[in-house]
């Protein structure tokens, strides 16, 4: 019992230990400005799937557009990041897998803005409806893996 | 900047002119091309399509005549008709040799994408985006020594002017 007791508080300490130290004052800016980018993105998918299925040029301009939207956050949010690095922040143990992750993604973004700025039908279908669905895939993934990295990292195992 | 043919004889302009141009249009194309029959008929072999991440693009460099002239025929020489335009884009000569300038651009373009933003950068780089002064500028040279002395604006605050016709004698 009295062992019990010391293991929890053990870690309590550790959790206690971690936040201060990575969140003084709360969410850093690049993790808000990946959160937008992100959403630009998928909400390309979901407009170069309206496009596939009912094709008025506008909605292939919105897709554009919203992968242009997402490339200058992702930019915005390179340039926070590295002034956080800068800035001595205490980068946690995910990071790294949700950097690279998240690089790629923006990476193939970047094929899928030169792919979308084609002309006609085969900007979008079906080289950049892939290119887009990809991107979200791979964000997806990058999310659940940092998260379940970041679980295992705090649990301990 | 427009250059013409001391002592030619201003009515010969327009022809020599037209071929001038026509001479430069046939030497940008490059028909290669196979046997004509194919072209012919229900068939015929169309290319395959081409996509491309960044399409090729050479833009030619901008440079100014300088005291660089066109070699001419012995007896000929070229000289500047007149100079200082706001980008003159096409002329008409009059039957009495007087010769109009349309000077003009096109309205600036809308940004439907995000590569229009490029497109219009690149027509910047070809020189191309420059202000039209919306007029047509006439220039009459009364003398006949191939240098006008008669500079007017022949007509004022036009809508991006493109084509001229004379209707009439």
């Amino acid at each position: 019992m009295q062992q019990h007791a010391t293991i929890r508080e053990a870690s309590f300490i550790g959790d206690a230990d971690l936040r201060p130290a990575r969140r003084p004052r709360g969410r850093p800016i690049h993790s808000i400005l990946v959160s937008f980018s992100a959403a630009y993105f998928a909400g390309a998918l979901v407009t170069d799937i309206v496009y596939w299925q009912m094709p008025d040029v506008m909605w292939e301009r919105f897709s554009i557009w919203l992968v242009t939207a997402g490339l200058i956050m992702a930019g915005l949010a390179t340039v926070a990041y590295v002034i956080d690095l800068a800035g001595g922040r205490r980068i946690d143990r995910p990071a790294w897998p949700r950097a690279i992750g998240y690089a790629i993604a923006v990476l193939l973004a970047l094929t899928n803005a030169f792919v979308h700025s084609r002309d006609g039908y085969t900007a979008v279908v079906p080289t950049g409806l892939m290119l887009s669905a990809l991107v979200v895939v791979v964000l997806v993934l990058t999310a659940l893996v940092a998260r379940a990295l970041k679980n295992r990292h705090r649990l301990g195992v | 900047m427009m250059h013409t043919l001391r002592n030619a004889r201003l009515t010969k302009l327009p022809r020599l002119a037209a071929l001038f141009v026509a001479g430069l249009g046939l030497a940008g194309c490059n028909y290669e091309g196979g046997d004509p029959r194919k072209e012919i008929g229900a068939n015929p072999p169309l290319p395959a399509l081409q996509q491309y991440l960044v399409p090729p693009i050479q833009v030619a460099k901008v440079a100014a005549w300088g005291k660089d002239v066109p070699t001419v025929p012995e007896g000929l020489q070229v000289h500047a008709l007149a100079t200082g335009f706001e980008h003159p884009r096409s002329l008409y000569v009059l039957p009495n040799g007087d010769v109009l300038v349309v000077e003009s651009n096109g309205p600036k373009p809308l940004i439907n994408r995000p590569k229009d933003i490029v497109t219009d950068w690149v027509t910047w780089l070809a020189g191309a985006a420059a202000k039209g002064g919306n007029r047509i500028t006439l220039l009459r040279d009364t003398n006949g020594d191939g240098i006008p002395d008669q500079r007017t604006v022949f007509l004022d605050h036009l809508n991006s002017p493109f084509g001229v016709a004379l209707v009439g004698k």
